[in-house]
């Protein structure tokens, strides 16, 4: 590797006149390919966030003036109790589907791989991932109904009395997690599926004839080899799942009372409900810095457990 | 040297009679059909919402095997093809979609190519500026987004939709570590010789990066065919309405029937249920092939 790129140096130090000719143009070519991707950035990312941060010191009503309100907005935030039951759900919801959601995709996965037809297989899986989250809450909502649900007519069948999945307070949360595991499940197994393709099948081949159990094998090489893929795969489960709201939002509102409030249902709330858009863009300044923290932690523990092929 | 081979010729063996031995597997069959079974399970929301589709409006039973049983229609299908706007929403969501991923694929692209193939000042800093993106929430900004979308005057029209959706971080992080592996002789190579820029560009570079750019390609049409949060704000003509907006006012409308939602979902699914069966083989292979080993 090393060398390669050390050889690749050879024409630039050789050819000194012609590459100090292209250093010119690529700073002009560079900036002609760069400056849609920059501009969409900026407009559509970058001024949002500075404006969020501005406007999460400020009061305002989406109408009249912004005045300057110092941390209020944020005291605001932190002595609010649908905030904490916001921040509990949405934590709940990560706990719930993240670990859970991962670890039964990599097991699908691996009984997958082998298995003869598993195109057949994936194609089942995979189906829920292309359907719209507002087509799933809305199937799930009438699945979960207590009383008219099909889920609950199984269960009588078989002499369970099932609960109220979606009215219970202390179920609802549960209930939106078990559907988005069973939505995204197969968008995870089918990386997962890319990644376990990659291992090379020597050093399977070297474990049988060593005598190494499946469990083993599962443990020192399965697991270690597959690192990088479930690092990226739990990073972008951790993002997404705190910015869960589409299911809550259209299955029960945020409830039964604020059971299934969610943090981005909450800035929603804040904002587009009782028009208080300095309280909204604190909460939102709060949850860009939490998301900030784990993708930044994650990269920094990304070095430590996971193990790249080299 | 000589023992490593003799123990290679002894492995072959014993490896290939065990393969045939799990062919003759006695338990295959079993396997398979409880495979399917699982998988059937797994899949039956789906089937289900398919099935309560096709019966008469207003069926409701507390049997759950009579929601797969006869009588069946088609009656709904076409009350809600010709009595609301499916079809306008439809054509919405799938035109939004196309453009949304037309133009990320090209947009990411050439920033991807400059950052991975061109030598400036301030490339590190702008790569790490792209990370950066890649970690603000679209959700987190969506109040001050909707702020800079009415001064633009964007909202309420397809750019509004789609512009705000282009720039994705995430496509250009994957396509420069596939441009990464172009090696640096040919680009030199080719500039030196006169090649410009762009033909470099379309000629060599990007058809080498087919795999990572379809796969880029699929996530962001999914993407735009599920965002919920965003139209919903910035839509306010119903015939702007992509599905996911318009699917919830069958629900909010029919709020003790099962039937008209599900039919109506069963449109809005159907397409993209079809779309995605015939392209699976290339929407898995181009997930698999995003060059996450990193």
């Amino acid at each position: 590797m090393r060398e390669w790129e050390w050889t690749s140096l050879l024409p630039i130090l050789y050819f000194n006149k012609e590459v100090s000719n292209v250093r010119k143009n690529n700073a002009l070519w560079g900036l002609i390919f760069l400056t849609p991707q920059l501009l969409g950035l900026i407009i559509f990312a970058i001024i949002p966030l500075i404006s969020a941060l501005v406007l999460s010191f400020m009061e305002w009503d989406g109408f009249g003036e912004r005045s300057f309100v110092g941390l209020e907005n944020f005291i605001y935030q932190f002595s609010s109790s649908d905030f904490w039951k916001a921040t509990y759900n949405t934590i709940l919801y990560t706990v719930l589907t993240v670990p859970i959601g991962l670890m039964i995709s990599l097991l699908l996965a691996i009984a997958l791989n082998k298995i003869k037809g598993k195109e057949i297989y994936r194609l089942f899986y995979f189906m829920p991932v292309v359907t719209s989250s507002v087509s799933i809450g809305v199937i799930w909502m009438w699945i979960l109904n207590g009383d008219l649900g099909i889920l609950n007519q199984a269960l009588a069948m078989i002499g369970i009395v099932g609960p109220d999945w979606l009215t219970n307070t202390n179920l609802v949360m549960i209930s939106i997690a078990m559907l988005s595991i069973w939505w995204q499940l197969g968008y995870n197994m089918v990386i997962f599926l890319a990644g376990l393709q990659g291992i090379s099948k020597t050093y399977y081949e070297a474990a049988e004839i060593d005598g190494a159990s499946k469990f083993q094998q599962f443990r020192n090489i399965t697991l270690p080899m597959l690192s990088p893929t479930t690092f990226f795969v739990a990073i972008m489960a951790i993002i997404g799942s705190f910015q869960v709201f589409d299911q809550a939002f259209v299955m029960t509102n945020g409830g039964p009372g604020k059971a299934s409030y969610t943090m981005v249902y909450h800035i929603y709330d804040n904002a587009f409900v009782d028009f208080r858009f300095g309280e909204s863009s604190a909460a939102a300044m709060i949850l860009f810095v939490v998301i900030l923290i784990f993708t930044l932690v994650q990269f920094k523990l990304q070095k430590r457990w996971v193990h790249y092929e080299e | 040297m000589s023992d490593s081979q003799f123990g290679n010729e002894t492995a072959v063996p014993i490896r290939k009679s065990k393969v045939l031995q799990r062919n003759r597997d006695p338990k295959l069959g079993l396997k398979v059909t409880l495979g399917f079974i699982v998988a059937l399970i797994f899949i039956s929301p789906i089937i289900w919402m398919l099935f309560v589709s096709i019966k008469p409006n207003g069926f409701s039973t507390t049997e759950p095997l009579e929601w797969f049983l006869p009588p069946y229609t088609f009656y709904n299908y076409v009350d809600i093809m010709f009595g609301s706007l499916i079809f306008r929403w439809l054509f919405n969501s799938l035109i939004v979609a196309v453009i949304t991923t037309a133009l990320t694929l090209l947009i990411t692209s050439l920033a991807a190519f400059a950052i991975s193939q061109m030598k400036f000042r301030f490339k590190n800093f702008i790569f790490i500026f792209f990370l950066l993106g890649l970690m603000i929430p679209g959700e987190a900004t969506i109040i001050p987004l909707y702020e800079v979308a009415k001064s633009l005057g964007l909202i309420d029209t397809y750019a509004g939709l789609i512009l705000p959706m282009i720039a994705s971080p995430l496509g250009v992080i994957i396509l420069k570590s596939f441009f990464d592996n172009v090696p640096k002789e040919v680009v030199e190579s080719a500039i030196i010789d006169g090649c410009s820029y762009f033909k470099l560009f379309y000629k060599i570079v990007l058809p080498l990066a087919k795999p990572a750019l379809s796969a880029i390609g699929i996530f962001t049409f999914i993407g735009s065919w599920n965002n919920f949060l965003w139209p919903y704000l910035s839509i306010m003509s119903e015939t702007l309405y992509t599905l996911p907006v318009g699917l919830p006012v069958f629900n909010a409308t029919y709020s003790q029937a099962y039937v008209q939602p599900m039919t109506a979902n069963a449109i809005a699914s159907i397409p993209v249920i079809i779309a995605f069966l015939i392209f699976e083989k290339q929407i898995v292979k181009g997930i698999s092939f995003t060059g996450i080993k990193g």
